[in-house]
């Protein structure tokens, strides 16, 4: 097929490029070399409805970015964009609260098998900054425990040595650990014994440009227990994940109850909005907390978000997307080996991360064929997880294989070393 | 100097911040292992091994982890002396940056903090 042009997305990146950082900033933007090969992806987009969006040059794409995990029931879903635009007539941001806030608590609680009480705020390092706070402050510990290349947000704490403007002083009380490692989380545990406030993780590594890794059968099991005995409060950061494993939480998923659950993205299909949601002894923890901000007790998401998470039941969205990855991995996966290279499929299918091997383990080739794939309607990122939504149909499936096999031909021409027979 | 030749300097000095000044090991501590390749035009590349956060100017181009392509050596002194966005060159394709992120990414960050000491936007 006739790959796409850009013309219009690049005329607009120059009078971007004029007023705002970088032109297009963070992890929609064109650093580190998010967008390359340039060239291949859109860089304004139109409109979005179900799992497509249009960009300004008219291109269609299949969104396997979800906008990086909020689209969990297709773009503009008419029942939760009905009930925010409801809410929209009769308020937003007020200086009185709606009481569909209360609502919106009782849902998450009925949803989430952790939550006894929701706290709610705008993005997801709203709340994983909140959970680390109140861990603190619950057992006036200092140190907390992350793994090591973890995302939990960017606010300074979260943030790695030598990042711009981040000082020693605001990581110094951090201990890494290394995911799925039970022995050496529990030595570190054990040298600060009495030190460490939290345990805050995602449910399994997500790292960027790197195989995701699931955890062992009884890690978090070992993890929770160890936590327990040591008077550590378990944080899951379920910004990304939540919603779309399991919907009662991620740690459900893997058996577990965390303390404190972070909830953002999917929670109300892309209307701006997170949650802390936790144990009830943690409630009065909370409450003695000084967090807050503008927008956090606004409406309209919250009227979205039950609309949202009452049709992801409705749907059993969760099942209903690992299947849909399922299919989606395993055709890619075929697509690659009829073609005699290697596609590393990892994680679970509803965020499913791939990879086109290479010798060196460069992922050059694997970006030439992502954009080659972008570049004619498929959109993937070659360096994040990828996710699935509820409206992908089995016709969106076949169009994606034949364009990953169309692109993985001209990958192979160029990079003849991928191939594995 | 030929512009060519200022390229070589700045990597160089770039390499040795990452191996020797405090704040410049800090960030190279997050290179990953393998090779970086810096290219500018057909005849000026710039081969450099990085073991454990330390960096090596080396000879052979082949196998390279990442790849850091300028357009042409103007465009590779413009970026590196900061005349020129790497977001703008990148978007208008003075500047592909290919392969594993992390190490383009990384070694961004060490050249912008060898172009600010150099012009005393930060003291040593």
């Amino acid at each position: 097929m006739e790959p796409y042009s850009y013309d219009k997305s690049f005329e607009l990146y120059d009078r971007a490029e004029k007023v705002i950082p970088c032109g297009i900033y963070g992890h929609l933007g064109v650093g580190r070399s998010r967008l390359n090969p340039m060239g291949c992806y859109p860089l304004f987009s139109e409109r979005a409805e179900g799992t497509y969006i249009w960009d300004v040059d008219g291109n269609r794409f299949i969104d396997y970015a979800c906008a990086y995990g909020p689209n969990v029931l297709g773009y503009g879903d008419p029942d939760v964009d009905a009930a925010a635009l409801a809410q929209l007539k009769k308020g937003n941001c007020t200086t009185v609260v709606s009481p569909v806030m209360i609502e919106c608590a009782e849902e998450l609680i009925k949803t989430v098998n952790c939550a006894d009480w929701a706290f709610f705020a705008k993005n997801g390092g709203d709340v994983t900054t909140l959970a680390v706070m109140a861990a603190r402050h619950a057992t006036g510990r200092k140190k907390i425990v992350m793994m090591k290349s973890c995302y939990h947000g960017v606010a300074q704490w979260c943030q790695s040595p030598g990042t711009p403007g981040v000082l020693d002083e605001e990581i110094s009380s951090n201990l890494y650990a290394t995911f799925n490692d039970f022995d050496g989380l529990k030595e570190l545990v054990e040298a600060h014994d009495g030190e460490i406030a939290c345990v805050i993780s995602m449910p399994y590594s997500h790292v960027s440009h790197y195989d995701n890794i699931l955890p062992a059968e009884d890690y978090w099991k070992k993890v929770r227990k160890l936590c327990d005995e040591k008077g550590i409060l378990l944080i899951i950061d379920d910004v990304r994940a939540g919603f779309r494993m399991d919907l009662a939480g991620s740690d459900h998923y893997f058996g577990i109850k965390a303390d404190m659950l972070c909830l953002g993205k999917a929670i109300a299909n892309g209307w701006n909005m997170s949650a802390l949601v936790g144990a009830a002894r943690l409630k009065p923890v909370i409450e003695e907390m000084n967090y807050t901000g503008s927008y956090w007790l606004s409406a309209v998401p919250f009227a979205a978000s039950v609309a949202a998470l009452r049709k992801m039941r409705a749907l059993d969205a969760a099942r209903r997307m690992q299947e849909i990855g399922a299919k989606l991995t395993e055709g890619l996966r075929q697509v690659a080996e009829a073609n005699g290279a290697l596609l590393s499929v990892t994680g679970l299918p509803s965020l499913f991360k791939i990879i086109l091997k290479d010798p060196d383990g460069s992922l050059i080739p694997h970006q030439r064929w992502i954009g080659e794939m972008v570049r004619r309607g498929v959109y993937i990122s070659h360096f994040h997880n990828m996710f699935t939504n509820v409206m992908i149909t089995d016709e969106d499936l076949r169009y994606t294989f034949d364009v990953a096999d169309e692109a993985l031909k001209i990958t192979l021409k160029e990079h003849p070393e991928i191939r594995t027979v | 100097m030929d512009v060519k030749d200022r390229i070589r300097e700045r990597i160089a000095k770039t390499v040795e911040t990452a191996n020797a000044d405090p704040e410049g090991k800090k960030i190279a501590a997050k290179l990953p292992d393998g090779k970086l390749v810096v290219e500018a035009g057909e005849d000026l590349v710039i081969p450099i091994l990085v073991r454990g956060g330390t960096l090596t100017l080396a000879d052979d181009p082949s196998h390279p982890k990442a790849v850091c392509r300028f357009s042409d050596a103007g465009a590779a002194w413009a970026v590196l002396s900061g005349t020129l966005s790497p977001y703008a060159a990148t978007v208008h394709r003075q500047l592909d940056q290919q392969g594993l992120s992390p190490m383009n990414e990384t070694f961004e960050k060490l050249w912008t903090l060898v172009r600010k000491r150099d012009s005393d936007l930060r003291e040593v």
